[in-house]
């Protein structure tokens, strides 16, 4: 059974008096111990997803659907339950830690509070469990680190705090948005590697959220492709590579720099990526994909089952047999 | 040896916040405290009982004797004035105090909560800015009696509504920032959230508007006072003092009524420029 199950969420929010749809029908799983990256471009719906899972939803949005938590509805849960879900279930790596740690307090009273005022621990003991767990994630002077403030440290280091924190609340489901977004390339490295070990470790559930494919596809198990608000594929990282199902997803990797040392000029996806509210009633991507179809602009194609993943592309078994999109013209 | 260091250190931090707060601040910290050492040391400053009437030396001029002259009973102007900082001081102290308590807890809840609570709680603090504070503060006086407590109490209840107003737009964007998302999905509590968390980002403002509330009840404990409402003879308070010199005003003795007044403009004006440079720091400290 998984441990995370989104089916079939609609999620509206309200901009300017209206209600405009963000999310449609997004379906994912992650098993105990899978990680599964959700990949799109800014304005797909990831980072919307991952606060539906949170139930952290921005004012005035409404949802449809389901958010399973080990059998638990998310979307359903009160008081208490909500509670304890967001206290022990999952915890969250936002992308820009400075900004999601309170400026007036200490790393230490930062990593600590949870543990007094949610595990009941005594001060001493939360700071102790505290510099074992920042040594865990490479960061071996945690005593001096402790009496630290956020402003005081690195992007990196306080990256490698967040997930030290999430280590802390024991959860089963660690929820990152973009973690390394504001890293640079060397830390970003560094900080994936960390995550990536301590993930598999202690067999953590991860949802990671990047617009970074081939990051996703180095460190999850399985991938899903978010575009206007909807998944339009989902299969493992390996096959995803492979084999690209999706008109989207094929563009995406044929849009990637290579690092054969040769510079080409990447083929870029022509048009601009939509949101959720203003796709019509065909599929979302008809205006911009190469292997456009007339029944693409007018049937809405489901997300259905091949093996080993999930497409939502009308075509999608002719374009399977059709070669690559060529990643570097000569 | 370490703590040497450390006492230097603090002593360079002090000086350059000094330096940055300018000599305005400067100036009225050291004469705020002066007038609290002035206070708290009454019994040891005053050269003679405040309250010690002598009619054989009415309106005395300032001699080596009474420093300032006599008032009207013959008491020494010097003594009542720092016996008169107490009360003085006292007052504004208790109605910024509550003001900012009561104005912080309104404010931390409706911006918390949000919604419907948010609505009907702040436009209940809006009816109240309607209210005018010294209408309230004689209403309570007819209530409750003449003394400190009753005008202290009712310029509490004025003062609140502004005090919630500028705190609750202050706690309202502290709310909206990541970290405060950050602590929810942790599963803290509300509670816990707004007041570990959120107050201490906008203590710098609540600071610097309990300071400003300060001044404003001074005078307007000193207008009370003035009215003959507020503490009562033969207790010494600079706004009673003045109204108390009105008669030796018309008889060519103004000593009473001026040196009062002073001290209350003087230290007024002293917490007004106090309560800028918190405000002005804090300002400063958001990027």
């Amino acid at each position: 059974m998984s441990l995370l199950e989104v089916r079939d969420l609609c999620v509206w929010v309200q901009t300017e008096g209206k209600d405009r749809q963000v999310l449609r029908d997004v379906v994912l799983s992650v098993a105990p111990g899978e990680a599964l990256g959700l990949v799109g471009e800014s304005g797909a719906g990831k980072s919307m997803t991952a606060r539906a899972v949170g139930r952290m939803l921005p004012t005035g949005a409404s949802a449809t659907g389901d958010i399973l938590f080990d059998g638990a509805s998310v979307l359903a849960m009160t008081g208490r339950d909500l509670r304890a879900f967001r206290r022990r279930g999952t915890s969250f790596v936002a992308q820009n830690p400075l900004s999601a740690i309170n400026p007036v307090h200490t790393i230490g009273d930062y990593l600590t509070e949870p543990l007094v005022v949610i595990a009941g621990m005594r001060h001493k003991a939360a700071s102790e469990a505290a510099v074992a767990a920042l040594a865990e994630v490479g960061i071996m002077d945690g005593l001096r680190v402790l009496g630290q403030y956020p402003h005081e440290l690195s992007g990196g280091m306080l990256q490698r705090v967040m997930i030290c924190s999430s280590l802390l609340s024991g959860s089963r489901l660690i929820v990152a948005d973009e973690p390394t977004a504001s890293l640079d390339v060397t830390t970003q490295s560094q900080v994936m590697a960390i995550l990536d070990e301590l993930r598999r470790e202690r067999s953590l559930s991860l949802l990671f959220i990047s617009h970074d494919l081939e990051l996703a596809a180095a460190i999850c198990d399985r991938i899903s492709v978010m575009y206007a608000g909807e998944i339009v594929e989902c299969q493992n990282a390996r096959g995803l590579q492979a084999e690209p199902r999706h008109p989207y997803t094929r563009a995406l990797f044929a849009a990637r720099p290579t690092i054969d040392g040769a510079s080409h000029r990447l083929p870029a996806i022509p048009g601009r990526a939509i949101a959720a509210h203003e796709a019509g009633a065909g599929c979302s991507f008809a205006n911009r994909c190469p292997y456009v179809a007339p029944q693409c602009n007018t049937e809405h194609p489901l997300l259905t089952e091949t093996d080993g993943g999930q497409v939502r592309c009308l075509r999608a078994a002719e374009i399977a047999a059709l070669p690559l999109p060529m990643r570097c013209p000569p | 040896m370490s703590t040497f260091a450390t006492r230097i250190q603090s002593l360079s931090r002090a000086s350059r916040y000094a330096r940055r707060a300018g000599w305005p601040a400067i100036v009225s910290v050291c004469i705020l405290l002066l007038v609290v050492i002035m206070g708290l040391a009454a019994p040891w400053l005053a050269p003679q009982n405040p309250n010690e009437v002598d009619l054989g030396s009415i309106y005395a001029s300032p001699s080596r004797q009474h420093w300032l002259g006599t008032d009207g009973l013959g008491r020494d102007l010097v003594s009542r004035l720092i016996w008169g900082a107490r009360t003085s001081l006292l007052g504004p102290l208790l109605v910024a105090g509550a003001a900012a308590f009561l104005g912080s807890a309104v404010a931390l809840a409706t911006a918390w909560r949000r919604g419907r609570f948010d609505t009907v709680t702040t436009s209940l603090v809006d009816t109240m800015l309607g209210f005018p504070g010294l209408l309230l503060a004689i209403l309570s006086v007819a209530l409750f009696g003449k003394g400190l407590l009753a005008p202290v109490v009712a310029l509490a209840i004025a003062y609140m509504p502004y005090f919630a107003r500028v705190t609750r737009s202050a706690a309202l964007r502290e709310r909206s920032l990541p970290y405060v998302t950050a602590l929810t999905i942790q599963g803290m509590g509300g509670l816990r959230i707004a007041l570990r968390h959120i107050l201490p980002n906008i203590l710098p403002l609540v600071l610097a508007q309990s300071a400003m509330l300060f001044a404003y009840a001074m005078v307007d404990l000193a207008a009370i006072s003035f009215l003959g409402m507020g503490v009562q003879p033969p207790t010494a308070d600079w706004g009673s003092m003045v109204a108390v010199g009105q008669s030796g005003v018309l008889q060519g003795h103004p000593m009473q009524s001026l040196t009062a007044g002073g001290l209350i403009v003087v230290t007024v004006v002293a917490v007004n420029i106090f309560a800028e440079a918190i405000a002005g720091r804090s300002a400063r400290g958001q990027h």
